[in-house]
């Protein structure tokens, strides 16, 4: 992918420590009063500083001059350096105004490149009287010249995966989106054959009931597919979150199902912690529901939900106990992986995204989720999340 | 195997129940095949071809996404645990993976003779039929 100078922050944009130190550290190594990152932009007659350490005023304020101030551009148009001993007596610079209004005598600049291997600038190194550049400076500042120029490629390699990930996401929701909308009209048409259902041999009310029920898998799958492509990227703010509040409104939304299983809910006051109420949710939602679904036959569920915290006090700990069929060690990686099952959707239902999703909000907190479990006894799902030291 | 279009023995592995009772269905319809094996966990699968004393499988069609045991695990744990009784077997793979590393994957074993993207039509059927005549 191709950038504009300005999609790179190199024209028009604030000063970043990472030129900045580079600027300094040339400015140092050279003994130089002033060194700078100069980006030439021919089109609008001007040379941008990115980065300028020893520039007197008004010129560090406003971070560019024309380019009849510009040494650096010379440097561009021939892609070499440009060494200057005494400005004074340089045929090329010798009428340059940058000698009378920014008091350049002696210059020494490389060229800096772009991504694609276009020289757009120059690192410089600037003195107020002459000098001779030695082999070895030209060397060293060739070697800084090399930093800057990563330094670009690493903020066009941000932004392209940036984009990518913006592509991609926007990809997956509209293929989620297209596949929900023939879905729902395939339900509504099935809902229409139900109708007729007295017509139907047997055989085919069998059929009717299995599209339906396809049916709405797929709709299931879609609509959980969304979530965790939504789940992604973590953008949202940070904040405060009572995980009460969050437990209360899962146990709520799960209620017909705890009533039916007349399944046993134990839980401690759990703790406030820093994170995203919209992640958080679906975490505790996947994690207690999966508690209720994976029951043997006739078990009555019995889910405990304990805060606690490690001896360092560095974590908050909640554990999340069922006594259902457990899961067997060499399947613990597995559950976490996107689609992944262990069970047919017959004696399961599921679509195979709840934990990767749960894996997903728990690294986007910086925390840790894990398991123990032994087969027929039951699993506990610990969750642990970082403390913030400011409390 | 008497007869140039029938087959004796077609085993399913595949988790979908669903789509297990169409296959079932299509092959009775079809008088092309004599028996029916199916399994939907792979695990369970393997440990039926394990047995010293099961009866011979002509053509297993085999799922790719599946639980506990991907398609792939199932051929390369039964190769190793079965060996050459396994390899008499003709695999089809039968799937909705379009991934091409899906595809690309399958080739690698020797044992599997065709990939068919689902659903399994009477023409496939067919197809994989002549393949086991051909096979043997």
């Amino acid at each position: 992918m191709n950038f504009t100078l300005a999609e790179l922050d190199l024209v028009d944009a604030s000063p970043q420590p990472d030129y900045d130190n580079l600027t300094k550290l040339a400015s140092e190594i050279l003994g130089v009063p002033v060194s700078l990152v100069s980006i030439v932009d021919f089109e609008n007659d001007r040379q941008f500083f990115k980065s300028q350490i020893g520039l007197p005023e008004p010129w560090a304020t406003e971070q560019q001059t024309p380019l009849s101030h510009s040494f650096c551009q010379h440097v561009v148009k021939t892609n070499a350096p440009l060494i200057v001993e005494n400005a004074l007596e340089h045929e090329l610079v010798k009428d340059n105004l940058a000698i009378r209004d920014l008091g350049v005598v002696s210059y020494l600049g490389v060229p800096i490149y772009t991504p694609d291997s276009q020289p757009t600038g120059a690192l410089c190194a600037i003195d107020g009287k002459p000098r001779q550049w030695t082999e070895k400076e030209i060397e060293l500042l060739k070697q800084l010249s090399l930093c800057v120029t990563d330094t670009i490629k690493l903020k066009a390699s941000l932004l392209t995966s940036e984009g990518l990930r913006q592509e991609q996401r926007d990809f997956t929701y509209a293929i989620s989106h297209d596949l929900k909308s023939p879905a729902n009209t395939l339900h509504m048409l099935l809902n229409e054959i139900g109708f007729e259902r007295d017509k139907l041999s047997e055989k085919g009310q069998s059929f009717l009931d299995i599209s339906l029920n396809v049916v709405n898998r797929m709709k299931d799958q879609v609509e959980d597919v969304l979530a965790y492509a939504r789940t992604g990227i973590n953008q949202e703010a940070h904040v405060r979150v009572d995980l009460n509040t969050i437990l209360e409104d899962v146990l709520d939304g799960l209620k017909s199902d705890i009533v039916e299983k007349n399944a046993k809910i134990n839980f401690t006051e759990l703790p406030i912690v820093t994170g995203c109420p919209k992640q958080l949710h679906p975490l505790f939602q996947n994690l207690v529901s999966n508690a209720l679904k994976f029951q043997a036959d006739g078990n009555t569920p019995s889910i405990d939900i304990l805060a606690s915290s490690d001896p360092q006090n560095r974590y908050d700990i909640i554990n999340i106990t069922d006594n259902g069929i457990g899961i067997p060690q060499e399947f613990h990686k597995r559950i976490f992986k996107l689609f992944e099952r262990l069970h047919t959707r017959e004696d399961y239902p599921g679509t195979g995204v709840g934990l990767a999703l749960c894996n997903r909000v728990i690294s986007n907190h910086n925390g840790k989720i894990s398991l123990q479990s032994e087969p027929n006894v039951g699993t506990t799902f610990t969750l642990k999340f970082p403390r913030k030291n400011d409390g | 195997m008497a007869e140039k279009n029938k087959i004796q023995t077609a085993m399913i592995v595949d988790d979908s129940e669903f789509d297990q009772v169409l296959y079932k269905e299509l092959i009775e319809r079809s008088g092309m095949v004599d028996k029916l094996i199916q399994y939907y966990y792979p695990d369970e699968a393997l440990e039926f071809l394990k047995q010293p004393d099961r009866e011979n499988v002509d053509v297993l069609f085999l799922d790719i996404n599946m639980p506990r045991m991907s398609g792939f695990e199932f051929l390369k744990e039964a190769s190793q645990q079965l060996g050459p009784d396994f390899a008499k077997i003709v695999i089809i793979m039968l799937t909705t993976s379009l991934d091409p590393r899906d595809q690309k994957k399958a080739k690698e074993f020797e044992m599997v003779k065709d990939y068919i993207n689902k659903p399994l039509t009477i023409d496939g059927l067919k197809h994989v039929i002549s393949l086991v005549h051909h096979q043997s």
